[in-house]
């Protein structure tokens, strides 16, 4: 497994991608500069040098590829999975700290989210269409947590999950109506 | 059990309905309420709109492919960022409402690697102000300055110094554009209120010099803050953010290694509100720190005038930046002094507001928002 942090494009050649096909059946590479013209190697690299073997993630997305009519999913391994959730929940529950047992606890959640249907295309992160499902379990997660370790500023709701939800902005778009104590043509 | 307190503005979140203050034009060019040419006629009518937008009610759906079809005819990344952030400058319904159905093709632009990009060329592409400067020329006035925003409640503030932008390196002011990807993230990631979001750029100076020589930089062209000073910064900044709203949840962001890791002394608990001085307090009086008079004295008299603890609602006045100020204050040259403290212009030149008292008065009712804003998707 080859984890790059370095911020150099190109670290990661062709022959350390070979070597990496020589030692193991599937080479796990992580790219986690940003951005992708700072990442050690492109997918299209990645795949290619390790004849489509590497499971492959980068901080910064790359497009899908197809080659040999295989098609290839690089996964996009960023916070972003992660942050949204921490925020809703710190701000929900009113914690007064982020521990960092907070995030280990949810580090796990995003991979709960990822089938079968992502994994077959080499996808170790799920899909971003689902994020508001991952940040709300996140968040419950969180609140959890805050609540165990005596920093949350609010009760413990009975259903976490449903307050949660409750806390975030409606999918429906809110009707303008003019506040009743303010002039008909105040502005 | 905890109540939600989140939409508390809204009647309910299945028929949400949002009270708003502002009419007319004033709607329409403020990117939180606006709907564009989204506004149904009931709405339109009552809020004095009717004439000022196309005479065709747009469906949401048909707004987003409108919006998507101009993106999409955009030739390069950084196009595609200005134009999807021209529209979150004008019409964050519509924003928040194009994004998730178009995530995938999205988030590259807004968030890494474009943004990285758009940082590299803030000060090119800039078009309107967006969420907070602190410089540190700036440094004695933070308490004053959170003031300025003209929400009430905030929920995130997400901050960098821009000492290190992605993998970028230091882009000094120009990293404005990470705190503000960040935060339209949380909102699309997790539904947190748009409106209840602070994007901040703590402008300590920047080691880039070919930055600080670029005359479209909107920083401040100085080296950076180091050692005891950029603490005593950071410090000045946390305690200003947390006098004003003590529940928000302050994100630090891209902040270089040599400053990510000492952790910030804790904050003495509980911290106390700060309190507004009253005129007469003996730091207000003339001869100790004659600029902060001047600047107590200015407040004192708007909160005479109804403006809720004496904040700056009208900072065009001073080209300050602020929400609908398209001069943003670190756009002047000489963006190193502080014009918008400076005691004798401010005692003797500044202007009389306008005597919308009605307004005003509605603003004071107690248990009012000053302006109801609030957007959803």
């Amino acid at each position: 497994m080859l984890i790059g942090v370095s911020g150099t494009a190109g670290a990661f050649s062709r022959e350390v991608l070979r070597e990496m096909c020589r030692r193991c059946e599937r080479p796990i590479l992580f790219l986690l500069s940003n951005t992708t013209t700072k990442a050690e190697c492109t997918a299209e690299q990645a795949y290619e040098g390790t004849d489509g073997k590497a499971i492959f993630a980068s901080g910064s997305p790359f497009p899908p590829l197809t080659r040999a009519d295989r098609l290839f999913v690089p996964g996009h391994c960023n916070n972003m999975y992660i942050f949204p959730g921490v925020g809703m929940a710190a701000v929900s529950c009113g914690a007064t700290r982020v521990s960092d047992r907070m995030f280990y606890v949810v580090a796990r959640t995003p991979a709960e989210q990822v089938g079968e249907d992502s994994l077959s295309v080499g996808r170790l992160y799920p899909d971003l269409a689902h994020i508001r499902e991952i940040s709300a379990r996140i968040a419950v997660a969180i609140c959890e947590v805050a609540f165990e370790e005596g920093v949350a500023g609010s009760e413990r709701p009975d259903d976490l999950d449903a307050y949660i939800r409750a806390c975030s902005i409606p999918t429906m778009c809110p009707t303008r109506r003019p506040d009743p104590g303010s002039s008909p043509q105040g502005a | 059990m905890a109540q939600p307190i989140k939409h508390h503005h809204l009647d309910s979140l299945d028929d949400p309905v949002l009270p708003v203050f502002k009419r007319g034009r004033d709607l329409l060019t403020d990117p939180m309420l606006n709907k564009g040419t989204g506004f149904p006629d009931s709405e339109r009518d009552a809020l004095g709109i009717r004439g000022l937008v196309s005479p065709q009610v747009v469906s949401i759906d048909d707004q987003v492919s409108r919006a998507m079809e101009n993106f999409r005819r955009q030739e390069h990344d950084l196009d595609r960022y200005i134009f999807q952030e021209s529209l979150h400058d004008r019409n964050e319904t519509l924003y928040y409402r194009v994004l998730p159905s178009n995530i995938r093709e999205l988030t590259p632009i807004i968030y890494t690697p474009t943004v990285g990009k758009a940082c590299s060329h803030f000060g090119h592409i800039y078009r309107r102000a967006r969420g907070m400067y602190f410089g540190a020329a700036e440094l004695p006035y933070f308490e004053e300055m959170v003031r300025n925003w003209p929400e009430e409640e905030i929920d995130i503030v997400v901050v960098t110094d821009g000492s290190r932008i992605l993998g970028l390196g230091d882009l000094g002011a120009n990293g404005m554009g990470i705190p503000i990807g960040k935060l339209s993230l949380y909102v699309l990631g997790a539904g947190i209120y748009p409106y209840r979001t602070l994007p901040v750029m703590l402008d300590l100076g920047t080691g880039n010099r070919a930055l600080r020589e670029d005359p479209l930089y909107l920083g401040e062209r100085r080296e950076r803050l180091r050692g005891e000073g950029y603490y005593e910064a950071v410090d000045a900044f946390i305690r200003a953010v947390h006098g004003r709203w003590p529940q928000a949840l302050i994100q630090f962001e891209d902040f270089s290694n040599d400053h990510a890791f000492p952790p910030p002394e804790p904050l003495p608990r509980p911290h106390p509100l700060p309190q507004r001085r009253h005129p007469g307090h003996r730091s207000c009086r003339p001869g100790r720190h004659p600029e902060r008079h001047a600047y107590h004295r200015r407040t004192a008299r708007r909160s005479a005038r109804g403006f809720p603890g004496g904040r700056l609602r009208r900072p065009r006045h001073r080209g300050h930046a602020g929400r609908g100020d398209d001069v943003g204050r670190g756009a002047q040259p000489g963006a190193g002094q502080r014009p918008h403290l400076d005691a004798g212009q401010q005692t003797a030149g500044h202007p009389r507001l306008p005597g919308n008292t009605r307004r005003a008065q509605a603003r004071l009712r107690p248990g009012r928002r000053a302006v109801d804003r609030s957007k959803s998707m």
